[in-house]
């Protein structure tokens, strides 16, 4: 797979794809999206939790949604905010966590609507770059921590057998280090 | 007549007169983010120069963590909050 990204004047990048690799990055935006969508499913459902008081909700019905989450890359994406205080990063997560997950969806977003479909390179201009850069780095994430990525994990990838089943997402997870790389050389 | 002023209890002033407790941000290393985009991040954000972000990366490389900001809880609140859109590992707490 090439990758050729090219700045050209006024801070415009293009970025040669071809249509096998857009598929699969387009394949792996949709599955960010639906992993930001299942933290939403963390609320509980209405009605789930009794009443303590008729008419009142449950004060600590929201709770579920404030801390970390179950899915590991989620957790990751969503890191605790105070290391020993479960209370204050409650209560980070009460009012800034939809902030941060409006970021990663707006990134996803711009990256998923200017993909393309490989017939021509795509022209970014420098904002769509950093938008770029930020939606493939959660996808890094998120594919690092479902395979489970510790230091040094080079050697320990290099040994596996050319059949193991993680080995085709770790060769998505490289590309997209490249390509998240050269993005950050033509970045201003 | 007058009434004996009412003695002023000696914490309540204490927390009134004692300067705020600065509060800082820690980002801390992890083997899936690129040393070249923790930089970026750090130039970006923060306003950086490029040599103070690529010290600030190698020390979080390095030595496991680094703190990359101080300030107010509140500030740092709002850093650590845009360090996770990013998607660096941050936490705050009290600079001690």
């Amino acid at each position: 797979m090439s990758l050729e990204i090219k700045r050209e004047r006024h801070g415009v990048v293009t970025v040669a794809l071809d249509p096998h690799e857009v598929m699969v990055v387009r394949s792996a935006c949709e599955q960010l999206g639906e992993l930001f969508d299942s933290r939403d499913a963390d609320a509980p459902a209405a009605g789930s939790v009794p009443e303590v008081i008729p008419g009142v909700m449950d004060p600590f019905a929201d709770s579920e949604r404030h801390t970390l989450p179950e899915d590991p890359a989620l957790a990751r994406l969503l890191p605790d905010a105070y290391p020993d205080d479960p209370e204050a990063t409650g209560e980070f997560r009460r009012y800034s966590e939809s902030d941060v997950l409006a970021f990663k969806r707006s990134n996803l977003q711009t990256m998923l609507s200017t993909l393309g479909d490989g017939a021509e390179p795509v022209r970014l201009d420098q904002r769509q770059v950093q938008s770029w850069m930020y939606a493939i780095n959660d996808l890094r994430l998120t594919i690092g921590t479902r395979l489970d990525l510790e230091e040094g994990y080079g050697e320990a990838m290099a040994a596996l057998p050319p059949e193991d089943p993680r080995l085709p997402l770790f060769y998505l997870y490289e590309w997209l280090s490249a390509l998240q790389d050269g993005l950050i050389r033509v970045a201003r | 007549m007058s009434v004996a002023p009412v003695e002023l209890e000696q914490p309540a002033v204490e927390g009134l007169l004692k300067p705020d407790v600065p509060w800082v941000t820690i980002v801390w290393n992890d083997p899936i983010n690129l040393m070249s985009y923790v930089t970026y991040v750090f130039q970006t954000y923060f306003g950086y120069s490029k040599k103070k972000a690529t010290k600030l990366m190698l020390d979080v490389h390095h030595e496991g963590r680094a703190v990359v900001s101080t300030g107010t809880r509140e500030e740092m609140e709002r850093d650590v909050g845009a360090m996770h859109g990013f998607g660096l590992w941050a936490t705050l707490q009290k600079d001690d």
